[in-house]
């Protein structure tokens, strides 16, 4: 290094440089080499500006030959980026001293505000600063994987990368496109969203831009869970909550290799995607013994019935933890549901919205003996074929003191309850159920009865066409119907007598309607 | 409010404060010193290494608020409680940490975390917490595109 100072020394010989017997400030151990540097810098400070290449070209014009032109520019280039170096990395250095002292927190104490972080969040704290960026890489800040989003932008990358990080951490993970911050999955609106639907128009098309700059990078493909089957199912066997939404390319396969990869799972909420609900569930009744919450929301709303009574009872034999079990969208018979509801000894919360073909009569003689009477939420929101004869009997049970723990009923429905001979024919105000019963004797029941106004006719075509993802066609509909029904009269346990009531025509309830003031605002029955 | 023993705690600036015992137990740090010392006619301990007298007292206010108001009203009492700015906040995260009150640290933490998350971007963190960007180029490089999906 020196070796290529000495023949620059000599032509910079014109300028005075400072010794330290001049400049008292200078340690004596400054070298000759740290004097030359010092005096340099010292030049952006003289007062005449002084001008660099000006210098530069009469050195350059003073040069004996070509090539030691050459050699001048090269080092300047040499030593102009060495300098430009030095000065940067001490910059770094600086900035990394000011950010420990601005940020007082040791990194033990980053790292758990860090992993109270969202994902996203965590991300961008990644990116602030060096220091950050090594406190947000320990394993503990990626726990809880959260890497749902409004518009597609995640890729299968991001998922593997994060997995990576939480090494031994790895507790949960939720994926997908999930509409908006404001509607959770515990609500009863459907959450099955469609790229097309999409509100915001204007974010998703500078995304759409940038997923083509990247050649659809931003998507999850079905190979977006693999890292759980990676490394003999390290992260899998780990993993305790599993939440997917909308993922476009997900197929059965790929979700059922997920699945066996997760033997630990206690929490399982799936919406939107494209799998069937038989093969899910023998799936999980496979794998997740330990399971204590499914919620399974389907994409084809009342198309998939595929699920049958064997594989019920599988689930019911071998994931007995279950207490919350929701399934939304599908066509369930009552004798199937019965099993399920029956057989968890365990469930508290059941959650039946949207469902096609049952009409109730899985709710009867439920409440007092085995299974069933640990029942606190029960939500069959806008169930079709809900007859309103059924609620009334499950009401009257509740009356007589069954499902003792019940505290939240929700059986709204936007098109009325089903009347006992033809499910067409709809009732707005029912006159047998005893709701209002209901609310004296067990005053702790949050009961919700919305139905739509009286005399509003609806169409029986206007019913399908509000279910935008559904295709359902009338005549298959009847006659799947009418064929269960009959299936109903004989696979349903001799349960008619108790419950038949002579005590529902006691119970007039007559001024008890629930009417919708708009289209929109609905009066909640609530206590 | 039983009147259980009283331990004096002295703090680094030479206040004492009187806290019932109860509660001066919920730092683990005091409650292993209280073990060490093993004595039953008396609980008096000087703490010396204490910071500010006054988190001290901010500690010692929450740790017996804990146990007596219920859960709905202790929510609305802690997010008032950790509204208070940054260097406040410094000074409660380093005695929680220090006297390992495992409730207030949790407290503190989730405030913090708040205060990041309501950052929407990295700048906006740089700016909030005053930290400089120290990265190299080719470091900033890569970060950027790890986080493309994020669109930093």
């Amino acid at each position: 290094m020196d070796t290529l100072l000495h023949p620059s020394t000599s032509s910079m010989a014109k300028r005075p440089c400072p010794s330290s017997a001049e400049n008292p400030m200078l340690p004596s151990s400054f070298s000759q080499m740290d004097n030359l540097l010092l005096s340099f810098l010292s030049l952006s400070d003289s007062s005449p500006p002084v001008s660099l290449d000006l210098s530069f070209d009469r050195l350059l014009e003073s040069a004996p030959s070509d090539a030691d032109q050459s050699l001048l520019i090269d080092r300047a280039h040499n030593l102009g980026s060495l300098l430009l170096r030095a000065a940067n990395r001490s910059a770094r250095k600086r900035a990394s001293l000011h950010n420990s002292i601005a940020w007082a927190l040791p990194p033990d104490l980053t790292i758990k505000v860090f992993s109270m972080l969202d994902s996203q969040s965590l991300c961008y704290a990644a990116a602030t600063c060096s220091m950050f960026n090594k406190c947000a890489m320990d394993p503990l800040c990626y726990a809880n994987i959260d890497l749902t989003t409004v518009v597609p932008k995640v890729n299968n990358a991001v998922v593997s990368t994060m997995i990576q990080r939480a090494g031994k951490s790895f507790r949960s993970l939720k994926l997908g496109i999930v509409p908006g911050p404001t509607s959770s999955p515990g609500s009863c609106q459907p959450l099955v969203y469609s790229i097309r639907n999409s509100v915001d128009v204007s974010s998703f098309s500078w995304n759409d831009k940038k997923t083509r700059q990247g050649k659809e990078s931003s998507i999850l493909t079905r190979s977006c869970l693999y890292p759980l089957s990676g490394d003999n199912g390290a992260a899998g066997t780990l993993l305790r909550r599993l939440h997917l939404y909308n993922i476009e390319r997900m197929d059965n396969a790929s979700f059922c290799v997920a699945l066996a990869a997760c033997p630990s799972l206690l929490d399982l909420e799936i919406v939107g995607l494209h799998v069937e609900l038989r093969q899910t569930l023998i799936s999980v009744s496979s794998n997740c013994h330990l399971i204590e919450r499914l919620f399974f929301e389907s994409s084809k709303t009342g198309r998939d019935d595929s699920l049958k009574s064997p594989t019920c009872v599988d689930l019911v034999n071998n994931c007995p933890n279950i207490s919350s079990l929701s399934l939304r969208g599908f066509k369930l018979q009552d004798y199937k549901v019965r099993i399920l509801v029956k057989g968890f000894r365990k469930l508290k919360y059941a959650d039946f919205s949207t469902s096609y073909l049952i009409s109730g009569t899985f709710l009867r003689n439920l409440g007092s003996g085995f299974g069933g009477n640990l029942l606190e939420v029960l939500i069959l929101r806008d169930c079709m074929h809900l007859k309103e004869v059924e609620v009334a009997r499950f009401l009257t049970a509740v009356l007589a003191g069954d499902f003792k723990f019940l505290r939240y009923l929700d059986i709204s429905n936007r098109e009325g309850l089903a009347s006992e001979g033809d499910w067409y024919q709809r009732s707005y105000n029912s006159s047998i159920i005893p709701l209002k019963q209901v609310l004296e004797v067990r005053p702790n029941i949050c009961l919700l009865a919305e139905f739509p106004s009286e005399g509003c006719y609806i169409d029986i075509d206007h019913m399908f066409d509000s279910d935008v993802n559904s295709e359902i066609s009338l005549p298959s509909q009847l006659s799947s119907h009418t064929s269960d029904g009959s299936l109903l009269m004989s696979s349903s346990e001799s349960s008619y007598n108790s419950d038949q009531g002579s005590g529902n025509e006691e119970y007039q309830v007559s001024g008890f309607v629930i009417y919708e003031e708009s289209s929109d605002e609905v009066d909640f029955l609530v206590v | 409010m039983l009147l259980s023993k009283n331990s004096a705690l002295e703090s680094k600036d030479n206040e004492i404060f009187e806290v019932e015992e109860s509660i001066a137990i919920q730092s683990e740090l005091i409650k292993t010193m209280t073990t060490m010392v093993n004595s039953k006619a008396y609980v008096n301990e000087r703490n010396q290494m204490v910071p500010e007298a006054r988190c001290r007292k901010q500690a010692n206010y929450h740790v017996e608020q804990n146990n007596k108001i219920v859960d709905e009203e202790l929510s609305d009492w802690e997010s008032k409680f950790f509204e208070v700015d940054m260097d406040d906040l410094h000074e409660l995260f380093m005695a929680a940490n220090y006297l390992e009150i495992e409730s207030l640290l949790n407290g503190v933490t989730k405030r913090v975390g708040d205060f990041i998350k309501a950052c929407k971007n990295v700048e906006v963190i740089r700016q909030t917490f005053g930290i400089n960007n120290d990265f190299a180029a080719q470091q900033e490089e890569e970060i950027r595109k790890l986080n493309s999906w994020n669109h930093i």
